[in-house]
Order: C-alpha cells, then structure tokens, then sequence
C-alpha cells in the first residue's frame, strides 16, 4: 500500500470516527427538565415542583412525614396535586421485603453512572438514609465509593456551576439515594463522569461494570444508525446493565435500544392508605417504541411465539424487524415521584423528583435484591443476558412474575401484555427472586405434544 | 449436693427426650389438612405452566411446580394418565420428564409456615426408587434432609417431616429411579399441619426418656423419704 493512500484510509477512518463522536456527544440525563437551546446539552429536569422542609419522618422510616403530599398518605379522592414516595412506600410496593433471602442486596455493589462530580454527594445521600431510616453509606465504611470515568478519582467540580452540572447533580443524588432505598445493604459505586459525552458517559459504563455487579443509568439520547457499533460497551464485563428510556415518549432512544441493556420504562404509581398499590398505568413520558435501527432480539420473538410478546414481535423500522423497548417499568411521573434530598440545589427542603431516571435505579436495586438471593442459593448469577430470563419468564407466566399495565399513552397505547409504553409491566420481586419458581435463562419450550 | 446433682439430670434427660424437630414422619394421618391437586387443577391430564397458585384445607395456599428450571408440569390421576399404585383417583403433580426431556424436583411454597408436611410420591414405571424430601425456612434455607430412603416396585409411600415450630415455607421432593428421564416421578396430595402432630418417640427417645423417669421417681421418693424424716 502506497502511503498516501494509507493516509486517504486513515482520514476516512478518522472522519468516521469523529461521525460517530458527535452522534453520541450530547447525552441527557433523564431526571428533571428545563428546555435549552438546540445544539446544547438539554437535561430533561423533571420536578414536579413541590418540596417539603427536611424532616424525620414521625417513626423513623416507616411512618410518613406528617406533610401530606411528601412520603403521606397520598390524598383520596380524588388523587390531585403532587406526592412524592419515600424509600419504605417503594420497597413496600415492589415487594423489596419479600424476596426470602434478598437481604437488602447485601454483597452486592450497585454502580450508578453520571456526568460531572458533585462534592456534596455523600453528605446528602446519608442525610437521606438518617432522615428516612436506611443504614448509613459512607466512603470510609466501604459502602460508598466515588470514581471518575476510569476508575481513578473523580473530576474536579465544575466552577461556576451550570445549569447543566446542577441537573446532573440531582440526577445523581436520585440515583444513588433511591439505588440505597431499594437495596439499602448494597455497595455503591459512583461513577463520575468528566462530561455528558457519549465518549465520556460508554467509558463510565465500562468501569461501573467493572467495579460492580449491576450498573443503572438514567441517561439517553435520540438513535443514531451509527448506534450497533456501540452496543458492545454494555456487555463487556457481562454485567446487568439497565438504562432509563427517556422522558419524552416516542421515539425510542439509545442507549436503550441496545440489546445489552435492560432499558426501564416509567409508570404514575398510586397506593392507598396502606401503601398497598392501587392502580399502576403508563406514564406519558415513559420512552418506548420500535428501534430504527436495533435489530430485532430473539428473547421479543420466541419460538414458539408468544402472545405476551406479541407486540414487541412486530416491531419494525419499516424495513426489517427491530428490537421493541422499554422491557420493564417503574414509577417515573414526577407526580407520583421520589422525595429526593441534593443540598446544592435545596439546602432546607426535599424536592420532588420523578422521570425514568427514578424508575431506573429503583430497578436496579431491585435486581440486586435478587441478585443477593441468588447468590445465597447458589443460582446461576444474572449477566448481561438479563432480559433472556426476564422474558422467559413472561412468556411461561406473566401474571405471576409481572404486574401488567394496561392503561396509557405516551404516543402509543399500553394494553395487555408487552406494550411500548411499560414494556412487560412491572416486575414482582418475590417471584423473579423466588428461590424455587424465579429467574431461568431457559424460553419455555413448546408444548407437549403427547405422552 | 446429691439431690440438686439429681435434679438438673432429671431435668436436662426430660428436655432431651422431647426434643423431637425436624423428625421424619412417615405417617399420612399426622398431616390432616389436604391439599388435592384434582381440585386445584381439574386432574384433566393438563400441562401447566411453573408455579401454579393452589389452595388446600385449613386455608393453606402457595405455589407448586418444578423446581429452578421453569419447566411446565403435568397434573395427573391415579388411574387416569398415572396406572401407579397412589391411593385411587388421588390427584398427581407430575414433573413432566417425559414431555420436558429432563427430570426435575418438585417444590411447593407456601404462603406461611407450616409445622409438617409430607406427600405420596413414587417413580414412573413404578419401579423400586429412591426418595428425599428437603423442608426450607422463610428465607428459603435449608431447614432438613429427610432420605433418601428406598422403596420397592408397586408402591407409593408417603414421606413427610415434623418440625417443632410452624417455620417449614417450602418443601422439595426429590426421585432416583424410574424412566429414562431422570427422575421421572410424581407427587400424591400433600398433607400439612400448622401445629406439630403427637410426635411418635424414636428409639433413641425412648432410651433418654428411660433414665429422665427413673431420675424423677428416685427424686420423687428422696423428697418423700425427706418429708417423712422431717414428720417424725
């Protein structure tokens, strides 16, 4: 080869590269949501705009704060304004406390992946855990662990703060305080990015894999047909990795479109005074659709097919078959959110948080739940094939291992069974850690055709 | 000093001769309420997807199915898709080796802890085999190992287990022997107590609760030999 055409190939290369740079430079967090200006970094805040004076609760962790709409027995009937859970509402609701042997996710470490550093992230997070009854987390137990992108320390802090660096503040503050509400006896490991490149962002997602065995990221972008050339990022430690599908309804976005990914949808929750779930429907935000251009999955088109999956089986790009998100969903209407603590947005007061940002993490410490059980049986442990099972088990017994939403719209309809709006519903702790009936990495195989 | 010496023994000898947890109880009648899988899954040979709610006497309910593959399972009757040696017309749960091509245990969860469970069980071809049933705790520990113990062709014993306190949460039956598809095997009706049944002294029982007797009686008549001293 001639050198100058070595250089043509390597500047092709180059510019190639650089394409696919920017498809992925602008990756937003998924928590709260200010409108900007096109071209820029655009974080979906979404607060539901209410806040509350921080507060014990009146028994500690278990009984509500006494102002009504925060952690309270939301107001019936009707439901109007806003309510935010607290860590004992979520754990009640998606059944945390009756996992047999899930152990608050004890042994299990729980890397949660964002952009910028946030100096006040520990102080906050066990102001939380005092405040609403979860042990406490800290670096010099070994509980909390703070990294940058690679594994060494985290960025400097961005001075002066932006309005971008504070969005992702709260996103990290709601990640890591409701990844411990849900598996209050995990690990956690900060991953702190130096920006909300893509580049930046893949490169945290390696190290949380890394450095723990399930990683949740609240954060997305618009698909790009550069896309599949980045999926191998998600699978290389074979970790779960689970992703928020955005705020914005349709289209689906990436990364959750990946086939390595567990991408959480977002649903409005309400209980009754009991904190005993009442309705769950999909949230019109919730992202969800059919990938441009993901390839369709096997574990959404089984053999024999499946009714239960039957929307996600059609899914296309108007070409050929692609790959249907979101797979699962948890609360996300920042009306029916999280009471979230960040000091450096708030110093007196809980602030309301919701998006798929919430749903994400209150998954991802779900699983670790399960996870810890799972290791306590001696279970084959869940890998980046996650969905395999998560799928095989709706389709061998929807009802008993998912609470399905039926009812929504966020651009599509929910319904029965998989819809783009909730995925397959909301998964039922106690039955995918259930040490004799839960997770298999098997599809059901077809009926028997006689003795 | 003798007497106190005496005392404790007695005391200690009587404590251990009626320890009887996690015994095994091979007796069908210690195990009143029911669970009848005809009544639950209609006995029409079905193949059914793992778990199935089912809910028997006493109000007891929980899960049943093949244990950790997800396989389906297959309910079956004596004398109708089952020609073993069950009691007549009983209601079967049966792995489904045959259909799945592998072999699986069958477990049953319950909703709340029981203090004794057991159930007829017997290998397919009806042949001699081997049988162990495994009592879990609420966390899904280990609670104990019953087996295996051996059976001859042409029959379905019962193996069930008694524990001192309600804290049994799932049960798990476990065959060697029969078919080509190890193990191939059903379960009968399963019977549960939510109290511990009248224990059935062991041997070794019998032999501690021997010396705890002698040891009150000679107590017994020290004190009234004592008295009587005292009276005179």
């Amino acid at each position: 080869m001639k050198t100058s055409n070595f250089v043509k190939i390597l500047m092709v290369a180059l510019v190639a590269l650089m394409a696919c740079q920017a498809a992925f430079a602008q990756v937003t967090p998924y928590a709260v949501a200010p409108t900007a200006a096109p071209g820029h970094v655009r974080p979906h805040v979404w607060a539901s705009g209410t806040t509350m004076p921080l507060a014990k609760p009146s028994v500690s962790g278990i009984v509500p704060l006494a102002l009504p709409g925060f952690c309270s027995v939301p107001p019936t009937p009707p439901a109007t304004g806003s309510f935010e859970y607290c860590p004992n509402n979520f754990q009640t609701v998606y059944g945390v406390n009756s996992i047999p042997s899930g152990n608050g996710g004890a042994g299990r470490k729980i890397a949660i992946v964002d952009a910028f550093h946030y100096a006040g992230a520990e102080n906050d997070l066990n102001l939380f855990s005092a405040l609403l009854g979860l042990p406490a987390c800290t670096v010099a137990s070994g509980c909390l662990t703070i990294v940058g992108q690679t594994g060494g320390a985290p960025p400097p802090t961005t001075v002066p703060p932006t309005l971008d660096t504070k969005t992702w503040e709260l996103e990290e503050m709601l990640d890591l305080e409701y990844a411990h509400a849900m598996a209050p006896n995990a690990k956690l490991v900060m991953v702190e990015c130096n920006s909300d490149s893509g580049n930046d962002l893949f490169t945290g997602v390696q190290t949380g894999t890394a450095l723990a065995d399930i990683v949740s990221n609240s954060w997305g972008g618009g698909e790009d047909g550069s896309e599949t050339s980045f999926d191998f990022v998600f699978s290389t430690n074979n970790k779960p990795v689970f992703f928020s599908s955005g705020d914005s309804g349709t289209p689906a976005q990436y990364p959750c479109t990946s086939p390595h990914v567990t991408c959480v949808g977002g649903t409005t929750l309400n209980v009754n005074t009991s904190y005993v779930r009442t309705t769950e429907t999909g949230w019109s935000g919730s992202g969800g659709g059919c990938s441009a251009f993901e390839p369709a999955v096997f574990w959404q088109n089984p053999i024999p097919a499946s009714a239960v999956v039957t929307v996600a089986s059609n899914c296309t790009n108007g070409v050929s078959p692609t790959r249907a998100v979101p797979d699962i969903a948890a609360a996300a209407n920042p009306a029916t959110g999280a009471a979230v603590i960040d000091l450096g947005r708030d110093s007196t007061h809980y602030i309301g948080v919701g998006g798929t940002s919430l749903a994400c993490p209150l998954m991802a410490g779900l699983f670790a739940d399960i996870m810890t059980a799972r290791a306590t049986f001696g279970l084959p442990q869940l890998d980046n094939n996650i969905n395999l099972a998560i799928y095989a088990a709706a389709i061998r017994n929807y009802t008993y291992f998912f609470y399905d939403v039926t009812v929504g719209n966020n651009g599509l309809p929910a319904g029965p069974d998989y819809d783009l709006v909730t995925g397959l519903g909301v998964p039922k702790g106690s039955a995918m850690g259930n040490r004799f009936f839960g997770l298999v990495y098997v599809l059901p195989p077809p009926p028997p055709s006689g003795d | 000093m003798i007497r106190k010496i005496l005392t404790v023994v007695a005391g200690l000898t009587i404590s251990a001769g009626m320890t009887w947890a996690g015994t095994l109880d091979t007796n069908p009648a210690d195990f009143p309420l029911l669970i009848d899988w005809c009544a639950n899954f209609g006995c029409t040979g079905a193949t059914l997807a793992t778990p199935q709610t089912f809910t028997g006497a006493g109000g007891i309910s929980g899960l049943v199915g093949n244990n950790a593959t997800g396989l389906p399972f297959t309910n079956l009757q004596q004398g109708n898709g089952w020609s073993g040696f069950f009691p007549a017309a009983m209601g079967l749960v049966y792995n489904g080796a045959q259909f799945n091509g592998v072999g699986d245990d069958i477990a049953v969860f319950f909703d709340e802890g029981v203090a004794g469970v057991g159930a007829y069980i017997e290998a397919d071809f009806y042949t001699s085999f081997s049988y162990t049933m495994t009592t879990y705790d609420s966390r899904s520990l280990v609670l104990g190992v019953y087996g295996p113990l051996n059976d001859g062709a042409f029959n379905a014993p019962f193996i069930g287990a008694q524990d001192a306190t309600a804290d049994i949460w799932a049960v798990v039956f476990d065959a060697v022997g029969g078919g080509s598809f190890e193990p191939d095997f059903a379960i009968g009706t399963v019977g549960v107590n939510f109290a511990p049944a009248a224990p059935t002294p062991e041997p070794a029982s019998m032999l501690l609760i021997a010396p705890a007797l002698l040891g009150l009686a000679a107590f017994g008549r020290k004190r009234m030999m004592n008295s009587r001293r005292g009276n005179n």
